[in-house]
């Protein structure tokens, strides 16, 4: 039986398929189908909605102008989530001048403070500055395991990686919000 | 004290790193592994354990909220766009009217200046054009790389 993930995949690799085939607005539809998901993976590689947006709107494109090349050798959401790493980091190449200003000139996000009173939007807060703090693989493989559900193997796949080194991330990623989790309640605190 | 509250036992601790890198199924006590089984039975790593499923939950829909809120933009696609090339007869057209329109004109002390926004927090290269008083100035974006400004004289007038 086919997992969720698998049958989306089986869509968009369907509808891929269509627009190569030049299927009148079939790349509208996988366009469509694709878009958020898209702009979630950007989200692990930024911090804001638009620009996730700038840069799932400029794999969009990469995939109408490439797409007639792509042979279906591995699966379609493994060459773009590829294709959104490449774009992110040239995106953040581009930008890496602006940020270094910006940074000079503008305080780092603050930290909510730990105390019993820590409320639900604060520790979205200090998981969120945590886990910005990841290194890119481990925010990229937790990210996909366990905010978005993708099994390790086709982690592995999509960051081409071995699955031992993703479930290294994984685990490392993990230890590092987990810990920060339980170090904000105060009961723990008084135990460590 | 409150269950929770209650000192770790040497159980607690000795799962502690487990804690920290299982599976979320172990972690809502799922399985016969000695974790999940010691979450079933401990009411302080059953509390730790559902503050770390549901902080990783707030923060996955605070991406995902994000994520959906973003501006829907149509995308254009290059096949259906027409190709970079054809600007440059209308660009060549529209740039030999401005130089002859200046040729023909005095040094005018008040002529459009072009200078590039400096937008601190979202840069582009967007032209400004400040035209003065009693002006009419005209700007074509025909491509990324070129703009086209014309200065079309006085207002209400040539």
């Amino acid at each position: 039986m086919k997992t969720e993930t698998e049958t989306a995949s089986a869509e968009l690799e369907r509808l891929a398929r269509a627009a190569q085939r030049g299927q009148p607005r079939a790349f509208d539809r996988l366009a469509e189908a694709l878009l958020p998901r898209l702009r979630r993976w950007a989200l692990a590689h930024v911090s804001s909605g638009d620009e996730a947006d700038d840069i799932a709107q400029e794999v969009l494109l990469k995939a109408h102008r490439s797409l007639a090349d792509f042979g279906f050798e591995s699966r379609i959401t493994t060459w773009l989530y590829a294709v959104t790493r490449r774009t992110a980091a040239d995106w953040h190449r581009k930008r890496h001048r602006r940020e270094t200003l910006m940074a000079e000139h503008f305080e780092a996000p603050r930290e909510p403070a730990l105390g019993p009173e820590l409320d639900t939007m604060a520790l979205t807060e200090l998981v969120r500055l945590e886990y910005r703090r990841l290194p890119n693989r481990q925010r990229e493989v937790f990210d996909l395991a366990d905010l978005q559900g993708i099994p390790l193997t086709e982690i592995a796949e999509m960051l081409n990686l071995s699955p031992i080194t993703a479930r290294v991330h994984l685990h490392r990623a993990r230890a590092a919000i987990r810990s920060r989790i339980l170090e904000s309640h105060p009961a723990m605190v008084e135990d460590l | 004290m409150s269950d929770e509250r209650r000192a770790m036992s040497d159980e607690c601790m000795r799962l502690r790193d487990s804690l920290l890198t299982a599976e979320p199924d172990e972690l809502r006590g799922h399985g016969q592994s000695d974790l999940a089984t010691h979450i079933r039975d401990c009411a302080r790593c059953s509390a730790d354990a559902q503050r770390i499923l549901g902080a990783t939950a707030l923060l996955a829909g605070q991406l995902d909220r994000t994520a959906r809120i973003a501006p829907v933009r149509t995308v254009s696609k290059p096949s259906e766009s027409l190709p970079a090339w054809w600007a440059l007869p209308i660009a060549a057209v529209l740039a030999s009217v401005l130089i002859a329109n200046e040729l023909r004109r005095a040094p005018d002390p008040e002529a459009p200046r072009v200078g590039l926004l400096q937008d601190v927090r979202r840069p582009v290269d967007v032209p400004v054009v400040n035209a003065p008083a009693d002006r009419n100035v005209a700007v074509f974006r025909t491509t990324e790389n070129i703009t086209v400004v014309w200065n079309l004289g006085a207002k209400g007038g040539s």
